[in-house]
């Protein structure tokens, strides 16, 4: 008995410091007012379409009518070698495309943060691929490498005269270039933030390193990356998502061929869902790409609060 | 007058003009018919899209009706329009389609039923009735109503082959290597993507007698006739006979003959509309004269080169002692399921089943008429149009009736480039995955 009064008084003492007075709770209601339009925009804009994705995704739409079918769409995905071969080459493609473009970048990121002459004509420079359309970039590297009057093929067949096919029309051939033209559009963008990251890293630290005999390597490897991971993490996950995500630069560029090869689960999608009009399967690609992005980002996001928890 | 008045005096003149334009254009409008098609009346870049511009305006001037033409790429109206239907969405009030997907539209039900309505037309009796039957559901619902047939044969330069073009595959490959030692590829064609597979490969297979449908509209492509068939065309590129950018998306395939690069190229019958300039292998160049006769005003490229003696035409290629077989595709006017002005499509496709009409578009399009008063107007008496005709009748074969026959085309076309793009692979385990895959969507 004695426990528990004891109990019941600390739980009052308890209650009455969590006491709030109405007028506080009020306002802090406030910011959830403020924060309710973009909720709602949320809601409707991108929580809504990926529900209703996952519903079509266990439909056959007939005459606009969605007849439920249940998982036959993602069993039939999953026997599809065209979709297989997608996956693989969305691995391919996104594993290629963010070891280079975050090595370039911060390479590039590195020489801009020494503060040369013109850093920000180079900024310019760089950044103007990134503006530029999927479909203007794709078409523009396709004349490139175009088998007859490609300036690069022309040179590549001067150059390389062992090259016996054309880079267009090779299957190995043709995703270097996707990649290529894929690492030049988004070579921008991880430069520019890796950038904003070295210029975060305190000087005096840096200062008192090279006091202290760290030299180059030492200075960037236990100094500068450490201090910058988390920024590098969330780069290599928006690169990610951008590599499974990306049509536009891959289709204008090859449009998914020669036969295959530079097709990749997106562009599966594409050709499954708007061309061939099968929205359920279509769907059913797009909820396993979903899935993925899914799954990256809470690898990514897991990683860079496990090491603010560490620090 | 006050300056009160003066405004009130403009305002009630401003309203008036106003008033009388929107009477003037209300008592001209009959209403608007929302259309799709392949060709583009906002830039007219070739005659089939000037043929619409003038259509439009002839419409409007018989009927007081507005045609809204939606410009829908060539390669992609054909599911673009079954998307619509599916979805409920921005359904068109008639389209143009594609025949040889009368298979899939009728798996699918995206087409109206326009049997009572042909059957009833003062055209039908005029009307081809193997056109007919490409618009014809295996149910024998007429789907669509068909306004040219077009096939394809061979362009050769005479230069090239100056004792004619070789019948069969084994003549091709044995003449092939003499050609290329002089410095030309012995052909160029369409080697990649879906439409490849009509132009090319699937006469060919079929010339080799591969059966490609089952009965059931499933794919049969796996079988030694189209291994056959396949091996001839991996030779091709094994042996440098045909130029690697036929394998290249889109229409760069053409370049080697307009160049007078490549000795023959795998023509429809609307080729002559695009190929311009032309580049003969003797350097003569074709760009600047009058229209030959036969030809549409754009066709002068080809038109004069096979008035000088240089371009000739011949039947696709034989396997041995097999038959030249060639693609017959119908175009075509269709109503789609849900469109919500189903009697001004009919209207419309009235309008174009004139004798007038059915011509106008043929020689713009680049194809034979399916209407017999048409065909036998004297545009259709030219020895290219001549040869056409023969072709077509003499090597036309219908289009495979696969369920969905964008997704065939796809899957066939993409292992045939596997198979010349690897010269290791295995031709049937190839052609084996590929008909899996198909088969494994068919309901």
């Amino acid at each position: 008995m004695a426990t528990a009064a004891g109990t019941s008084s600390i739980s009052n003492t308890l209650t009455q410091s969590q006491y709030v007075p109405p007028s506080y709770r009020r306002s802090a209601l406030i910011p959830l007012a403020f924060l309710l339009p973009t909720i709602l925009v949320l809601l409707v804009m991108q929580v809504y379409p990926a529900v209703y994705a996952i519903f079509i995704s266990t439909t056959r739409l007939r005459r606009g009518v969605a007849e439920p079918i249940g998982f036959a769409n993602y069993e039939r995905l999953f026997q599809t070698p065209s979709f297989l071969d997608g996956l693989k080459n969305t691995a391919i493609y996104g594993g290629t495309l963010i070891v280079l473009t975050v090595i370039l970048g911060m390479f590039l990121a590195l020489l801009l943060n020494r503060r040369i002459k013109f850093t920000g004509s180079y900024l310019v420079l760089l950044f103007i691929p990134w503006v530029l359309s999927d479909v203007v970039a794709g078409t523009m590297w396709r004349w490139l490498f175009q088998p007859n009057y490609g300036i690069l093929q022309d040179w590549l067949t001067a150059t390389f005269p062992y090259l016996q096919n054309p880079l267009f029309t090779d299957p190995t051939g043709s995703m270097a270039i996707v990649i290529l033209a894929s690492v030049w559009q988004a070579l921008a963008y991880t430069t520019i933030l890796s950038l904003g990251a070295l210029q975060t890293v305190p000087h005096e630290v840096l200062e008192s390193a090279s006091l202290d005999g760290a030299n180059r390597f030492q200075r960037f490897f236990r100094i500068i990356l450490p201090i910058i991971r988390p920024t590098l993490l969330i780069m290599i996950l928006l690169v990610s998502i951008r590599a499974i995500n990306s049509v536009g630069l891959i289709y204008s560029t090859t449009g998914g061929g020669p036969g295959r090869a530079t097709q990749t689960a997106s562009i599966y999608l594409l050709i499954t869902g708007w061309r061939q009009g099968e929205f359920g399967l279509g769907a059913a690609v797009s909820v396993v790409l979903l899935g993925v992005n899914l799954v990256l980002t809470f690898f990514y996001i897991s990683l860079v609060g496990r090491k603010r928890e560490a620090a | 007058m006050s300056k009160r008045s003066g405004v009130m005096g403009a305002a009630i003149v401003l309203i008036a003009v106003v008033l009388g334009s929107v009477s003037v254009v209300w008592g001209q409008d009959g209403g608007t018919l929302r259309v799709w098609t392949k060709f583009n009346a906002d830039n007219p870049q070739v005659t089939s899209d000037r043929w619409l511009v003038q259509t439009i305006e002839d419409y409007r001037a018989a009927t007081g009706i507005t045609v809204e033409n939606t410009y829908v790429v060539y390669n992609e109206i054909n599911t673009r329009l079954n998307v619509a239907v599916q979805s409920g969405g921005d359904i068109p009030d008639v389209s143009y389609v594609d025949s040889q997907n009368i298979g899939f539209y009728y798996n699918q039900g995206t087409l109206t039923d326009l049997t009572e309505f042909v059957t009833s037309a003062s055209w039908y009796d005029d009307l081809d009735p193997a056109a007919l039957q490409a618009c014809t559901a295996p149910s024998g619902e007429i789907l669509c109503v068909p306004t040219t047939t077009t096939n394809f044969f061979t362009y050769y330069w005479a230069d090239v082959y100056p004792n004619g073009y070789p019948a069969t595959t084994d003549e091709f490959l044995a003449l092939a290597p003499e050609i290329r030692a002089a410095g030309h590829y012995p052909i160029t064609f369409k080697g990649a993507e879906g439409s490849s597979v009509e132009r090319f490969y699937y006469p060919l297979l079929a010339s080799y007698g591969a059966e490609v449908v089952g009965e059931n509209g499933e794919a049969t492509w796996a079988n030694p006739e189209s291994v056959a068939a396949l091996e001839f065309v991996r030779a091709l590129y094994t042996n440098d006979f045909a130029p690697q950018v036929t394998l290249a998306p889109g229409f760069d395939f053409e370049e080697p003959f307009k160049q007078g690069e490549a000795g023959a190229f795998v023509a429809g019958t609307f080729s002559y509309v695009y190929l311009t300039p032309l580049v003969a292998p003797s350097g003569e160049r074709f760009e600047e004269a009058p229209p030959a006769e036969g030809f549409d005003a754009n066709a002068i490229a080809v038109g004069d080169a096979f008035d000088a003696g240089e371009l000739q035409f011949a039947p696709p290629l034989s396997a041995p002692g097999g038959q030249p077989r060639s693609m017959v595709l119908a175009t075509a006017w269709a109503v789609p399921y849900g469109s919500e002005n189903v009697d001004g499509a009919l209207q419309f496709i009235d309008f174009q089943m004139s004798t007038q009409a059915n011509i106008d578009f043929a020689v713009a399009y680049g194809a034979l008429p399916t209407l017999r008063s048409a065909a036998a107007d004297p545009l259709f008496t030219s020895a290219y149009w001549q040869a056409v005709a023969e072709y077509q009748a003499s090597s036309g074969i219908p289009a495979p009736a696969w369920t969905n026959y964008d997704e065939a085309l796809r899957l066939l076309s993409t292992a045939i480039v596997n198979i010349i793009t690897d010269p290791n692979a295995d031709i049937m385990a190839q052609l084996q995955a590929a008909q899996d895959e198909y088969n494994l969507g068919i309901e």
